[in-house]
């Protein structure tokens, strides 16, 4: 009478009924099967779950199977050939993409560039202004009106002339009121007086 | 007459010859649309998954290499296909009624047999019990055992199929095999499901 312990494993019997085990080893776990009835019992039970799952059968494609393809692979060469036979939807979008991004930085670019159109920062101050006090500006000092109007601009010597003799607005209080009197006419009814 | 080798028709396919993939098309077109009603029961969905891997192979036909057999190739497309549907109609909580709407009875595959009413509702009882314990196991278990139970595919190939090792393959079919015979045995005890 054979031991317990000598019955093969589960597994191993699986991979027979499978096909799945080296000629060799197959032969052997034939040989063991030839004696042993309950690992003969576990071959049946593996046989008896493979003819149960033949049992379950799917339909095959439908009639209209064939045409729905030949439509989509028609449709895909379509796409393939785009127009006048070259590839362009390939490079089309990254192309197009690009474009839009060249474009975009030429529009921000100018905005980006300090001072360029943003008004120079005054010095805030709580004073009230008392006037405009216009001074004849030394001939030394550079024209800082000039630079108001962009520093790469380079006037003839006659204009040149004329920018060092503008009068010079050096009362700051006074440039920040300006800027708190221009949004008066936007702010309300009340700012057309 | 000498068959033409898969390989040696898609190398065809790949040079522009449309008439082989046709006969490509003509070998497989029953196989995959089996394989995806198996994967996901919906029929219609099935030969969408199978059109839609023919598409890709038509598409992919230049960048072939025959460095693996042609069926790993497909049966990797159609397979990721078929898991990636799976986890999609997992998220969208997609669950077909299990009323048998979606198998065909077993009379119309078997038109000579003239089965009674009885026993076509016992055949589709029985589908419906092995569909839902096939349905039940983990993903790749699924897959595995359609593949090697349904399609005939050698378990080295499914191994290429899923990208994992031969061992792993053999262990993903005995678990599935057992769960499904410890699904399935009250009713193979009384030799019927």
């Amino acid at each position: 009478m054979k031991k317990e312990t000598s019955c093969l494993e589960k597994e191993q019997i699986f991979y027979f009924v499978q096909g799945m085990m080296e000629a060799r080893e197959a032969e052997r776990v034939r040989c063991h099967l030839a004696d042993c009835l309950a690992c003969r019992q576990v071959t049946e039970g593996y046989q008896k779950l493979d003819l149960v799952l033949d049992s379950w059968r799917v339909g095959g494609p439908s009639a209209w199977f064939e045409s729905t393809l030949q439509a989509k692979l028609a449709s895909a060469t379509d796409e393939r050939r785009g127009f006048f036979g070259l590839p362009w939807g390939r490079w089309l979008a990254p192309a197009s993409l690009a474009a839009m991004v060249v474009f975009g930085m030429v529009m921000v670019h100018p905005w980006r560039q300090p001072g360029r159109f943003s008004p120079p920062v005054a010095p805030t101050s709580s004073r009230p202004a008392q006037g405009v006090q216009v001074q004849s500006r030394p001939q030394a000092q550079p024209a800082p009106a000039a630079s108001l109007q962009g520093a790469d601009a380079k006037p003839a010597d006659d204009e040149l002339t004329l920018y060092k003799n503008l009068p010079v607005l050096e009362n700051y209080d006074m440039l920040s009121n300006f800027d708190v009197l221009s949004e008066l006419a936007t702010a309300d009814g009340k700012a057309a007086d | 007459m000498t068959v033409d080798s898969d390989l040696e028709l898609m190398l065809r396919v790949r040079s522009g010859d449309a008439d082989s993939f046709e006969v490509l098309l003509n070998r497989y077109r029953a196989r995959l649309v089996s394989y995806f009603s198996r994967m996901v029961r919906d029929p219609a969905l099935a030969e969408d998954l199978a059109q839609e891997v023919f598409l890709r192979v038509y598409k992919a036909r230049n960048r072939y290499r025959p460095d693996a057999r042609f069926t790993t190739w497909l049966y990797r497309i159609a397979t990721n296909l078929a898991l990636n549907a799976i986890r999609d109609r997992k998220v969208d909580g997609y669950a077909v009624a299990d009323d048998g709407f979606d198998m065909e009875p077993a009379a119309a595959r078997i038109p000579d047999k003239k089965p009674t009413a009885e026993q076509e509702l016992m055949d589709c009882d029985r589908e419906k019990l092995i569909r839902g314990a096939v349905e039940d196991l983990p993903d790749n278990q699924r897959a595995a055992v359609i593949l090697h139970k349904y399609q005939d595919v050698d378990y080295r190939q499914i191994a290429k199929v899923l990208n994992v090792s031969e061992g792993a393959v053999k262990s993903l079919l005995f678990r599935a095999y057992e769960n499904l015979r410890r699904r399935l045995e009250p009713f193979m005890r009384g030799g019927q499901l």
